[in-house]
């Protein structure tokens, strides 16, 4: 008997899957960083929800936050990691897979 | 979508494919222009400098000064001004360095070649000098406005 082949759900990642981690992923994966309020106004959330939900992709060591001053005005970028980039070309595969079937 | 990664269609994985492609585009829309402004501005700088250097040695004065000085500005204006841009395209940093060295290494050929082998400021050689360094410095700009 055959073991039935798991659908490529399974596949996904949990963590890049919620939507506003999704909308992040998404916006810096065709970036090699952007700008703290460039990146808000990409998304459309608040900053607290931004910086919430950076945090955890920063925890997961998806993404790399970089703090700096531009004279006396803190500047915050982000950028993907190569692992949040691998992640997040598997997890955009994976919904190819499951788009095509 | 939610939270969980169960129950996604093959509808749902198109729009999120879409969604992640639209995203990735109006994240960077204006993060090009910067950075085509400087080559703009370096493409202007060198045509109008290989004019000027046509005139200066016509007439005799410092035109190694001119060219240094306009050189270094360029430089130093061209380095300093992407720190402040904070958001770049994916492979910015590559990009706009080999831009700007092929950029300068040609400008730097044209000076000395011009001074060497055209020291009373041969048209012919400081016409196309100019034509060259603005179509360099245009290409730099639309290859980072394309990227």
């Amino acid at each position: 008997m055959s073991t039935p082949v798991e659908h490529p759900r399974h596949k996904l990642n949990e963590l890049v899957h919620s939507p506003v981690r999704f909308s992040i992923m998404a916006a810096l994966a065709k970036a090699e960083s952007l700008d703290f309020k460039d990146l808000r106004d990409a998304i459309q959330v608040s900053d607290s929800v931004l910086s919430k939900q950076l945090s955890i992709l920063e925890k997961a060591e998806f993404v790399k936050i970089k703090k700096s001053f531009a004279g006396k005005m803190p500047r915050t970028s982000a950028s993907l990691t190569g692992t949040g980039r691998d992640v997040w070309a598997a997890h955009l595969q994976t919904l190819r897979d499951i788009a095509g079937g | 979508m939610d939270e969980t990664t169960g129950n996604i269609s093959a509808v749902e994985a198109r729009e999120l494919l879409a969604r992640a492609d639209s995203l990735g585009a109006t994240s960077t829309n204006a993060a090009a222009w910067p950075a085509a402004v400087t080559f703009t501005s370096l493409a202007i700088m060198g045509s109008l400098l290989m004019i000027g250097m046509h005139i200066v040695l016509v007439g005799g004065y410092g035109a190694a000064l001119l060219a240094c000085s306009v050189g270094a500005w360029g430089a130093i204006t061209a380095c300093v001004w992407p720190m402040f841009q904070r958001s770049t395209k994916a492979g910015f940093t590559k990009r706009f360095l080999t831009s700007l060295f092929a950029y300068f290494a040609l400008y730097v050929v044209a000076l000395v070649g011009g001074a060497y082998f055209f020291p009373n400021g041969d048209l012919w050689f400081y016409l196309p000098a100019a034509v060259v360094l603005a179509a360099v410095g245009l290409a730099a700009a639309f290859r980072e406005l394309r990227a």
